[in-house]
Parts: C-alpha cells; sequence; structure tokens
C-alpha cells in the first residue's frame, strides 16, 4: 500500500476526503481488504486520540456492515434496476460503516465484542447500556520533547535515552516505549534550559 | 486467539496455573497480575499498532516481535511523523533515522529486562514502601478483555502507573503514565494486536540501508581508561528507595568520549547518571529538559559533565543530579 493511498484512507477516515477522490476510494475498499482492515484501524487510531478505545471490537467491521447492508432489501432493488453497480453497493455499505463507526465506538458494549453476523445496520446501534465509566481523568499534561535544546543537545539526549533503555528496569520501557524518545520535536519550553560548551561558560553548579 | 506452542510457554502456563493448585494461595493479586505480564512479553509472538500519546502529540507505530530463549527479536516501524525504524536483535538495537540519513547501534544487554529486578523486589515488599498496587477491575482495549492495575507513588518521586492487560495473556495492551496529580503524561495503547504462532523472519527484518547513511556505532565495550579509572561518582542524597544498581565506564553510540554510566533504581523505575569528561566543541545540558515522561538534568561538576535521565519526575532527576559528587579513587 503506498503512502498516498493511506493518507487518502486517513482523510477519509476524518470526513475531509473530497468528493471525487471519495467515490474511487470506496471502489478500491470493495475490491482490497487491506484497504478496509486500514480504515478501521485509523478510525481506531482516531478513537483512540480523542480518549481511547471503546468496548468494542472493530476488527472487520466495514466487512461485517457491508455484508449487512447488501443483504438489504434497498440496496438489492437498486441493484435490480441498474442503478447501483456492484461496486456502488460496497460503496454505499462503506459510507454507512463510516457514519455508524463513531456511534459503535462509543456506544457499543457487548461482553463478546463482536457484532452478530447479519444483524440489521439498526441492531448495530443500540447504546442502551451506559458505558463504563472509565477509572481516571484522561487530562494531559502539557510537556514538549527536549525543549528548547541546540540540535547537538538534542542529539546527545537521544543516545543518553537509547543507551538507558537498554539498562533501565522501568515498567513500560519493556515492550513498546524504549524508541519513542528517538524523535525530537517540540518547542514550548517548560523550564528553559541552559546550555554550555565549557565548563566555564555558564555558572558552575 | 493463537498461542505458541512450544515450551516457550512453560513459564507462562506455570505463572498461570501453578498459582491455582494452592487454593490459600492468592491467584489474582495486582503483583501476580505484573508478574505473568512480565512472563508475557518475554514469552510471547505479539505483531500489532499501537500509539504512543503525550499532550497533542501521536505517533503510531508497528511492532513485531519474536520470543525466544535470547531475548527475542523485534522490529518495529513508525506509521506517523518522522519515518524510524527500529530493529532490536540479540546483539544490538539498530535506529534507521532516514531524516537524518544516520543509523544508531547500540550493544543490548539482554540480562537487565525489567522481569529480571521486580519479581525479587515485589516478593521482598520493598516496593511496598513506595508504591501502593490496586486491582481496578475490568476494561477492554484493542478488542481484548483486561485487567486494569493500578500502581501508585506514594511521594513525588516516581509516577503512577495503569496497566492494561490481557486478561487471558496478561500481555501489556495499555499503559498510562500518571504524574503526581493523577494528569496522564503519556500513554502507549495498542489499537490492534495478534498473537501469531509464527513471526517470519522477512518481517523482522530492517529497510536496506541507503549508501551515504552516517552510522554512529557504539562499539566495543570500553575499557576504562587511566583518568577514568581515577574517578568514581557518589550520589550524596538519593529519593528513598533508590540505590545504585550498576556502574561502570563505556562508550555511548554518538558520543565521542567514554562515559562513566551509573543506573539507580528503586526496583520499578531506574535513572541514569552519564559523567563524561570532555573537551569536545559541541554544548551541553546545562538544567532540566523533558520529551514525555522522560525527564533530565544536567550539570558540570568542575570539569566533568553530567547528564541524569529517567522515566522519573523532574524533581528526582535534579535531585540526583545536584547530589551528584566525584570521588578520587586512592
Amino acid at each position: 500500500m503506498t503512502e498516498k493511498l493511506r493518507e487518502q484512507i486517513s482523510t477519509l477516515a476524518d470526513d475531509e476526503l473530497p468528493e471525487g477522490e471519495h467515490e474511487l476510494l470506496v471502489r478500491r475498499f470493495a475490491a482490497e481488504k487491506a484497504l478496509r482492515v486500514c480504515w478501521e484501524r485509523y478510525h481506531l487510531i482516531g478513537e483512540a486520540m480523542r480518549e481511547g478505545l471503546a468496548p468494542v471490537d472493530m476488527r472487520d467491521f466495514a466487512d461485517r456492515v457491508m455484508t449487512v447492508l447488501m443483504r438489504e432489501p434497498a440496496a438489492q432493488a437498486a441493484g435490480r434496476t441498474g442503478n447501483f453497480t456492484r461496486f456502488s453497493r460496497a460503496a454505499a455499505g462503506l459510507a454507512v460503516a463510516a457514519s455508524v463507526a463513531v456511534v459503535a465506538i462509543v456506544g457499543l458494549r457487548h461482553d463478546t465484542g463482536y457484532v452478530p453476523q447479519g444483524a440489521a445496520p439498526s441492531e448495530i446501534v443500540p447504546p442502551t447500556a451506559p458505558l463504563q465509566a472509565m477509572p481516571v481523568s484522561y487530562g494531559m499534561v502539557s510537556n514538549a520533547a527536549w525543549n528548547g535544546n541546540a540540535p547537538d543537545v538534542q542529539a546527545e539526549l537521544r543516545n543518553y535515552v537509547i543507551n538507558h533503555n537498554e539498562f533501565a528496569t522501568s515498567l513500560t520501557r519493556q515492550s513498546m516505549l524504549p524508541y519513542m524518545y528517538i524523535n525530537t520535536d517540540g518547542t514550548h519550553p517548560q523550564r528553559r534550559p541552559q546550555e554550555s560548551q565549557h565548563p566555564g561558560d555558564q555558572d558552575k553548579r | 486467539m493463537k498461542r505458541r506452542g512450544n515450551w516457550l510457554w512453560l513459564p507462562l502456563w506455570t505463572a498461570l496455573f501453578m498459582p491455582a493448585a494452592f487454593a490459600s494461595a492468592p491467584t489474582n493479586t495486582p503483583e501476580i497480575w505484573l508478574q505473568r505480564m512480565n512472563l508475557a512479553l518475554r514469552n510471547l509472538n505479539y505483531e500489532g499498532t499501537f500509539v504512543y500519546i503525550r499532550a497533542d502529540h501521536l505517533e503510531t507505530m508497528h511492532i513485531a516481535h519474536r520470543a525466544d530463549d535470547k531475548g527475542g527479536i523485534e522490529r518495529l516501524i513508525s506509521l506517523t511523523g518522522p519515518k524510524r525504524e527500529v530493529i532490536r536483535d540479540h546483539q544490538e538495537v539498530k535506529c534507521i533515522l532516514p531524516e537524518s540519513h544516520s543509523v544508531l547501534v547500540e550493544r543490548r544487554y539482554t540480562t537487565t529486562y525489567f522481569p529480571a529486578v521486580m519479581p525479587a523486589a515485589m516478593h521482598a515488599g520493598a516496593l511496598a514502601a513506595h508504591y501502593t498496587f490496586k486491582d481496578l477491575g475490568e476494561g477492554r482495549i484493542a478488542g481484548y478483555k483486561c485487567h486494569i492495575i493500578s500502581i501508585e507513588p506514594r511521594d513525588g518521586y516516581r509516577y503512577g502507573y495503569r496497566l492494561w492487560l490481557d486478561a487471558r495473556t496478561a500481555m501489556l495492551l495499555r499503559s498510562d503514565l500518571l504524574a503526581e496529580d493523577g494528569q496522564t503524561v503519556e500513554r502507549v495503547m495498542f489499537t490492534s494486536l495478534a498473537y501469531p504462532k509464527h513471526i517470519p523472519s522477512a518481517a523482522l527484518k530492517a529497510t536496506e540501508i541507503e549508501p551515504g547513511y552516517t552510522w554512529n556505532s557504539q562499539g566495543d565495550p570500553e575499557k576504562p581508561r587511566s583518568n577514568d579509572k581515577s574517578v568514581s561518582w557518589k550520589a550524596t542524597r538519593l529519593p528513598p528507595g533508590f540505590a545504585l544498581a550498576r556502574s561502570d565506564v563505556q562508550r555511548v553510540a554518538g558520543v565521542a568520549h567514554p562515559v562513566r554510566h551509573l543506573v539507580y533504581s528503586d526496583g520499578l523505575t531506574s535513572v541514569s547518571v552519564f559523567a563524561q569528561a570532555t573537551a569536545s566543541a559541541h554544548k551541553f545540558l546545562i538544567g532540566p529538559s523533558h520529551m514525555g515522561a522522560v525527564n533530565a538534568f544536567g550539570r558540570w561538576v568542575g570539569d566533568r559533565h553530567i547528564t541524569v535521565i529517567g522515566e522519573v519526575p523532574l524533581a528526582t532527576v535534579e535531585l540526583i543530579a545536584e547530589s551528584m559528587q566525584p570521588e578520587q579513587n586512592p
């Protein structure tokens, strides 16, 4: 999958894809499962960024919604008139999947997490049970990355972090976190640090 | 869900079912969940996409991890932001940074896995003096039913954790790092995850590195030079519970001179002190800096520069940095 295609899918997930590109992309969705999986993932990522994942399994969600819609009388009737091609039915399915995805993410809570195969769209959106209260405030404290330092200072800190991670006994450094800090960005200093080239350049602390 | 069928599962099954054999032994305490998590991280094959969030910054990465008895092999690729790729094999950690046309290579120290420290410390009850462990019930991440564990610090010298562990495998699916006021400093969370029976070698192979890249390699272990041998370092004050866990002289990839590296740990988190005697022309950190949950503090002590760095609050790295003093060996 090309980078451009990923960007298009991401834009679609944000509901910002131009109309012309939308139709073309949806046609490809109908034919390529990898694209649908990617689309689902971007939806999940968006939700994760906003609040955290909801208690529903989104795997194959687009496929399941499309399957349901293909069985709907309206879609079948449209197919008979010839106004809907196979692709446009798929497109309709995907569009509905996109529209209900957010509702499903917010509202669904099943013990299994799976939407039953063959359920009608109206059955896919029943947030009757209240959401489980999340046990923590998710406000993010303000912070930046190696704030305000010269590039060589940032590079040295990056190298130190990688080295530190190889020795660290930290709880969350053991799996996916260790390499997050090799990136440098951010420009909002919390407490602007000083830099010096030689011991005599700055106040010796 | 697929599980590995080879002998690597033995310790995990042992952890899962041995406690059940003893009716009087608690089987679902937070401490036992954390030990199961340690085993899962060691013994599971897994492949998935996770997000890393701090402040308004979001990154998405893909990880493939193949477990083995030598510490495992894994490959991470950034899906958003600057292109980065990390390959961690039995010998080294290789970070490929295409945008800066550079490669960073560090030796790998497999014996420093977190599980090597955690169980002993927890059995000894040492951590209880500095953290409170709580069971927060169930949740759901990436489609998997989870058990939620809270680890709250008793003072301001360490962060708190909230961990979502797969209820079946104890794999870490989400981790929130919490500041003293309960706010989330950073979050890592899988958005999709699978436990393949086999991770093919192709999924762990690094992208071909183009000619012209700058390689920064840590090189061979450094033998202490005469002037390094003569100087050791000591923290005259430490936060409660922290103790020296390691001290040696080594090379750090991308750093011109050998550095004295000390590691202080409370059993759950750790802080590194890097001290280097240098006449280098490049700039050094003076004062505080941070990236996400990692804080750093730099200062000069005589003609040597000290950098203290760790996944701890600023107060911790500042306290340690300000207390570092050289000791002249006889």
